[in-house]
């Protein structure tokens, strides 16, 4: 059996850790996982940025400039321990932090971070009304991360722990279509 | 043409309307982490299953189709279905908690799809009378009966010592251009009228290629009980490698359910399908391809470790049902490709040691005339003679042993000078008989034919021939038989035997034909 997939666990579980313990107030760990989640995003949805910084054919200080320029607008805690994570060559792990941290900031604030995305805003009473009906079907306190995708048309979409409930409308729609032009 | 009216356009759009779906409903959902050569790696996705059906949401919200193939820790390594080049990283993946379907159904007769179903001849789409799973438990073995019927290719040489039966698998095994697609397009060309269903699927092969089988299919209107599926060689790997499979499911179809459509059973007889897949040494090549960018370990030759598997399940989806669940039959003709004859190489070997007789192609028989070029001291099949039908089998009983012992003594001769006329007579036989087995392409002979053929050359007609002069001795024989006694292949066509009286018909109608033909000489 490969040790690999256990020391990336291993490691995983340290960077989200640490990161946990930097953050000073409950805020801040919702803020941090907001941006962390942001962060895999960036770096998985531009190829060369990845490949940049898992480059071991750069310095580990220059790979780690380099990650300092790109993400200098994060939180200062989730910046060094990123940029520790491209100086010692562990972006293979960043997934893996991710998840484990967003386990960790979900457990030390006792709620379920749900994403939440909508065409406008959220406005106050539909906020409420969300955290209401999923506060009482998890058991458990919600937090909403809220996102806006005009793409929608309307409708909203929730995500929670790998799962997706879509009710916008851009989905009705194209599921619409796809009843329509069957022949 | 039906008139189009308002209230029909109107009934049409109400009843799509009420197939819209618009619940919501909560699926499981990954992220593309990295995409390439075909394959994705996507995070996430912890329930998905092996082998299920992954839908990648991609530019402009176009959906491609994947296939699940690595379950790891902690993600998902697939396969995609479609242009891979719209899926990017960050891409959402879903779930759809199925597994591939191919359409199928008698609107694909005379058609040529891809391994999805979708049509590639630009005659328009087609509507599916059913779907099957690409990937089926082959029938158990309460589920069979033996193989009983044949399956007429045409080719005398095969019918008459390799004979294939419904149900069975036999393997066409030799090097590029021996002729291995023409045995299989001559054997749909002559299951013209008998109640078969011929799937013809084309595994990495040049797409001019395969439009000259299509052709040639049109043109001895063979398309119209044929479905072509095609994954041509610019297909992505994943294609090719589900192809066959797909090919099969589509066969399955047929099989599995009556002329009506429902499912086949004892009062409900399914249908009889033969499928060719041509060829199954491309489709490894193209799974090794794919489980090599899936990071899977290589075993021998570079293939992974399941590539047996990959043919035997696939094989033993040939099969001929037992009469309480309709009494249909899949035959596969699975081809492979050999390299400088050699059949002992891993795929090679893999396969003969699968499927129930192989018929051997050789480069040097092909060469030197002899064409099919089918080596008959190694071909084989399995299922032997009660694939055949009894007029067959009593003069074809001995023509493998003939020109067995024909081949021992030819070698003989070679090296001595003074031969007996026992010997003489032995040898002459052996080549004229061996002559007789040359068949042009595209031109199957009836069975019927085919027996009066070798009764011909059993009964010694041939002696006095020159051996160039054989196969033109065949054909006007045939010719005359049809104009001045029909009857006779009538009488073997309808009894399937060759009675004592039928034969002596017969001897009579050749040595009359002989005397005229003897003249010319």
């Amino acid at each position: 059996m490969t040790t690999k997939p256990i020391l990336a666990k291993a490691k995983a579980a340290v960077y989200a850790e640490v990161l946990l313990k930097t953050a000073p107030d409950p805020n801040s760990i919702f803020e941090l996982a907001s941006q962390f989640d942001q962060l895999l995003k960036t770096v998985r949805g531009s190829a060369e940025l990845a490949l940049t910084l898992a480059n071991q054919h750069l310095a580990a200080r220059e790979r780690r400039a380099i990650a300092h320029e790109v993400f200098i607008h994060l939180r200062p805690e989730l910046l060094a321990v990123f940029e520790v994570m491209v100086e010692r060559g562990d972006l293979d792990v960043l997934a893996r932090a991710h998840a484990q941290f967003e386990r960790r900031a979900e457990q030390a604030l006792g709620v379920v971070i749900i994403d939440v995305t909508t065409v406008v805003p959220l406005d106050e009473r539909l906020r409420s009304l969300i955290i209401k009906k999923y506060a009482s079907q998890l058991g458990s306190g919600v937090r909403l991360r809220e996102h806006v995708d005009p793409g929608l048309a309307g409708g909203i979409i929730l995500s929670l722990h790998g799962r997706r409930i879509d009710a916008s409308v851009v989905s009705q729609l194209q599921s619409a279509r796809s009843v329509l032009i069957r022949p | 043409m039906a008139e189009i009216t308002a209230s029909s356009i109107e009934s049409v759009l109400r009843r799509q309307l009420d197939a819209i779906m618009t619940s919501v409903e909560s699926r499981e959902v990954g992220t593309v982490i990295q995409v390439g050569d075909g394959i994705a790696r996507v995070d996430g996705l912890k329930d998905a299953m092996s082998g299920e059906l992954l839908e990648f949401v991609g530019a402009g919200s176009q959906v491609v189709f994947g296939l699940a193939q690595n379950l790891e820790e902690d993600e998902v390594g697939a396969v995609l279905l479609g242009d891979v080049t719209v899926i990017r990283e960050n891409d959402q993946v879903r779930t759809t908690g199925r597994i591939v379907e191919v359409p199928s159904g008698v609107n694909f007769l005379g058609r040529v799809v891809d391994p999805l179903g979708e049509p590639l001849d630009g005659k328009g789409p087609i509507v599916a009378d059913g779907y099957r799973p690409v990937e089926f438990r082959a029938p158990g073995v309460i589920e069979r009966q033996g193989v009983n019927e044949p399956v007429q290719t045409g080719i005398l040489a095969v019918d008459s010592m390799i004979p294939i039966g419904r149900g069975q698998r036999e393997l066409i095994i030799g090097d590029r251009q021996t002729g291995k697609t023409a045995i299989a397009v001559d054997t749909i060309i002559n299951s013209k009228g008998k109640d078969l269903i011929c799937i013809y699927v084309a595994i990495g092969q040049k797409a001019s290629t395969v439009a000259s089988v299509v052709e040639t299919l049109h043109r001895f209107d063979a398309l119209d009980y044929t479905i072509v599926v095609s994954a041509t060689a610019a297909d992505p790997a994943p294609l090719q490698y589900i192809a066959p499979m797909a090919g099969a499911a589509m066969g399955e179809y047929f099989m599995y359910n009556g002329v009506d459509g429902q499912p086949a059973s004892a009062t409900n007889p399914g249908r009889h399908v033969l499928c060719i897949y041509d060829d199954l040494s491309k489709q490894a090549v193209a799974y090794r391809q794919m489980s090599l960018t899936l990071r899977r370990p290589p075993g021998r030759e570079a293939y992974p470790g399941d590539v047996f598997y990959l043919h035997s399940r696939l094989l033993e989806r040939a099969v001929k049902l037992s009469d309480e669940n309709g009494a249909g039959s899949l035959t596969a003709l699975p081809v492979i490709e050999t390299q400088a004859g050699d059949v002992s190489a891993y795929i090679p070997t893999n396969v003969i040691s699968i499927t129930d007789g192989q018929i051997f192609l050789q480069s040097d028989l092909f060469f030197q005339g002899q064409r099919p070029a089918i080596n008959v001291g190694i071909s084989v099949s399995r299922v032997g003679s009660s694939a055949q039908i009894k007029a067959m089998k009593q003069v074809a009983g001995s023509l493998r042993l003939d020109l067995a012992a024909y081949r021992e003594l030819q070698a003989f001769a070679q090296f001595g000078s003074d031969l007996d006329k026992a010997t003489l007579d032995q040898l002459a036989r052996g080549a004229r008989m061996t002559e007789l087995l040359k068949q042009g392409r595209y031109v199957p002979m009836a069975v019927e034919d085919q027996v009066v053929s070798i009764f011909a050359g059993n009964e010694g007609f041939l002696d006095g021939i020159p051996v160039e002069a054989v196969l033109r001795f065949r054909a006007e024989l045939l010719q005359y038989l049809r104009a001045a006694h029909p009857q006779i292949g009538e009488i073997i066509r309808n009894e399937k035997q060759l009675s004592e009286q039928t034969s002596e018909l017969l001897r009579n109608a050749i040595a009359e034909f002989l005397e005229q033909f003897a003249t010319q000489l």
